[in-house]
């Protein structure tokens, strides 16, 4: 009897050791993952504190240098610190609200000495409004300066680090130091360079057009019956069995939104459909159809996307860029007039491969820029076009196009496909002026090919 | 014991008569991805580094095809692959990389597995949607350039902070992601979106409504 208590007791203290062991051990190690944490932070607040100081100092050197090159240099310094130092500042443990317009001031601080820098090398000179608007910038970023080493100096003062003493504090700084950052008064300008690669034209150069008013939808306002009579027309009667009314869309186009259930649907398959208000036409379509088995070969189903489109009264559209994903086909269409392809003017069609089905239609591009449009000749020729484009490019396809500026206008441009080494570019040199427009570089995916 | 270290000592083949070890990076690719496509190299990698399980590959190709096996992509071998062309290129005369095709499939994965940890039960739109706020973040300026940066900001989803964002998305997660990188967006330039059943935040009630989709509220 005596020995089993025993055992006991020393069974149950065994277990409190080991408990005792374990949970030291976790604190320690939560511990060496808190001051891991933290020393990150601080890296990042370290870079940010130094990128900030940077362009401080460039944009103060800015106002007093009279050279072409100098100016360049020190813009491109300047629009590599503040890319940086926007990296740094979204990863602080600070919330998105306090960081929101500081993040929204280095943006735009860079975008702007990105095209200051592309002004100067031209040779162009910097006019008043932008020797004004840079004095603004600098300004501001001398009160983020102090307002970062402030924080910094709070932390030291505090004696040791506490954790979560950089998200508390920071939180107060920043918000604070926003408060004097300015914002709308800057010339808006967006940046040229895409993040990830994308299929071209819905792309590196289209972004959500948030001012910009549609110029492809006419016609009078339409209501919400004969929205689902546009669906009806569009999709087929045989294909629609019961349609639904789903929130309206205030966007750049202003829609109906619906909701279709396929006839004879028992599962889960929907068809979701936006209709503009004004004129009435279907802005984008997209079936939620799980395709199984991909019997349709890409010609094939290019074939279809071109059927439906000329059956839904969309004529000239010419094809450019396709992908191939899940058991469907994406094919990207671009309007053409007088032999100049129109890119801003952009149908998507999506197609299954298993029965040709059309899954999915997005012409939001299309309805926004397709209007009347009287195409100038060009200026310079083909020829000496193609002496404006590098002869390391082994040149294999070349054509007019119209393409959108990041100022959100269009230029009309040569285009030129070729090929260097074992990659694929595409140089647009505008028709007017001859400069080097844009360059792409095309990146081919098992998947379709996609720009960059 | 004397340990002898032998270090092996690989020429550069610059003649491109015979693609080896220490061959350009750019051929050995091309027979790596052909290998590959054609089921002979089943666990190895197209990254332009020859290494033994190309060998092998080539090996096995050499051995279906009546070749002379030695495991070197030589003239036979490589008009056999339909690579002649890889035996007239003059030794390159600029250190150009022909760069690796960049895959998009880092970003499907993110964001597929975003649209799992944030809409999962939602209705296919609604996922599309998800993954189109994160794409429309990316473009706006008070936001990181980045789809890493714009998911990985801290605090910006919450399905992020709590780990449900690393489970393996399914199918019809990965077309979302993918009708939303080729262009659609259901949200209609949305950069919020909050569900105002179990939101906390209360700032984001005072952004302008766009729509609703689902259990989520998209806002600009």
């Amino acid at each position: 009897m005596r020995d089993r208590r025993k055992i006991t007791t020393w069974l149950l203290i065994a277990a409190f050791v080991v408990a005792g062991i374990w949970g030291f051990t976790q604190y320690n190690q939560k511990n060496d993952y808190r001051t891991f944490l933290e020393n990150q932070y601080l890296n990042e607040f370290y870079s940010l504190l130094n990128s900030i100081e940077g362009i401080e100092a460039l944009l103060a050197k800015s106002m007093i240098s009279q050279s072409d090159e100098q100016m360049s240099l020190i813009f491109t310094e300047t629009w590599k610190n503040a890319d940086l130092a926007q990296n740094n500042l979204s990863r602080l443990p600070i919330s998105h609200l306090a960081l929101n317009e500081t993040s929204k001031f280095l943006n735009q601080l860079g975008d702007f000495s990105y095209s200051i820098g592309k002004q100067t090398i031209n040779g162009k000179k910097i006019n008043d409004n932008q020797w004004e608007d840079l004095e603004r910038l600098h300004n501001s970023s001398s009160y983020l300066i102090t307002s970062l080493q402030k924080l910094h100096q709070d932390m030291i003062d505090g004696g040791a680090m506490q954790f979560g003493e950089l998200r508390e504090k920071g939180r107060f700084a920043l918000g604070r130091a926003s408060d004097n950052v300015i914002q709308d008064s800057l010339t808006r300008v967006e940046k040229e360079m895409t993040t990830y690669p994308k299929l071209i034209y819905d792309g590196p150069f289209s972004s959500h057009l948030s001012e910009i008013k549609p110029k492809g939808l006419k016609g009078e306002g339409i209501t919400r019956k004969e929205g689902e009579k546009e669906i009806i027309s569009f999709l087929g009667s045989d294909r629609v069995g019961e349609i639904n009314q789903l929130s309206r869309g205030e966007g750049v186009v202003n829609t109906y939104g619906y909701e279709v259930v396929p006839y004879g649907e028992d599962g889960d398959r929907r068809a979701y459909v936006e209709v503009s208000r004004t004129g009435g036409k279907v802005v984008w379509m997209m079936d939620s159809k799980v395709v199984e088995n991909v019997t349709l070969t890409m010609p094939k189903a290019l074939e279809r996307a071109n059927n439906f489109l000329k059956d839904k009264g969309f004529s000239n559209m010419t094809p450019s860029y396709s992908e191939k994903y899940n058991g469907v086909a994406v094919f990207n269409f671009a309007y053409e007039q007088d032999d100049v392809l129109i890119y801003p003017d952009l149908i998507k069609v999506q197609v299954a491969l298993d029965n040709g089905e059309i899954i999915g239609f997005e012409a939001q591009g299309f309805y926004v820029a397709h209007g009347e449009r009287k195409i100038s000749e060009p200026e310079i020729s083909l020829d000496e076009a193609k002496d404006m484009v590098s002869n390391r490019l082994e040149i294999f396809k070349e054509r007019l196009a119209i393409i959108p500026t990041e100022a959100k206008e269009e230029v009309l441009c040569y285009e030129f496909k070729g090929n260097f080494q074992d990659d694929t570019f595409i140089v647009y040199i505008n028709a007017e002026t001859g400069e080097e427009q844009q360059i792409l570089k095309v990146i081919q995916t098992n998947t379709g090919d996609l720009t960059m | 014991m004397v340990l002898l270290m032998v270090g092996v000592y690989f020429n550069q083949v610059w003649a491109q008569d015979v693609i080896y070890y220490g061959s350009d990076s750019n051929a050995v690719r091309q027979v790596q991805q052909k290998l590959k496509d054609w089921g002979y190299m089943k666990d190895g990698v197209v990254d332009g580094h020859f290494g033994w399980k190309t060998e092998e590959a080539i090996k096995n190709f050499q051995r279906k095809n009546g070749l002379q096996v030695d495991g070197k992509a030589g003239r036979q071998t490589l008009n056999a692959m339909g690579l002649g062309n890889l035996l007239q290129k003059a030794p390159a005369q600029t250190t150009y990389q022909s760069s690796r095709a960049t895959s998009t499939r880092d970003e499907t994965y993110m964001l597929a597995q975003a649209i799992n940890g944030e809409a999962r039960g939602e209705p296919y739109i609604g996922q599309v949607a998800v993954a189109a706020v994160i794409l429309n973040r990316v473009e706006h300026p008070s936001f990181p350039n980045s789809i890493s940066g714009v998911i990985f900001q801290p605090g910006a989803f919450t399905a992020v902070a709590d780990g449900q964002m690393f489970l393996d998305p399914n199918e019809s997660a990965f077309k979302a992601a993918k009708d939303a990188l080729a262009g659609w967006d259901p949200s209609s330039g949305a950069i919020y979106y909050y569900n105002p059943v179990t939101s906390t935040n209360r700032w984001i009630y005072s952004r302008p409504i766009i729509k609703t989709i689902g259990k989520h509220v998209f806002a600009s």
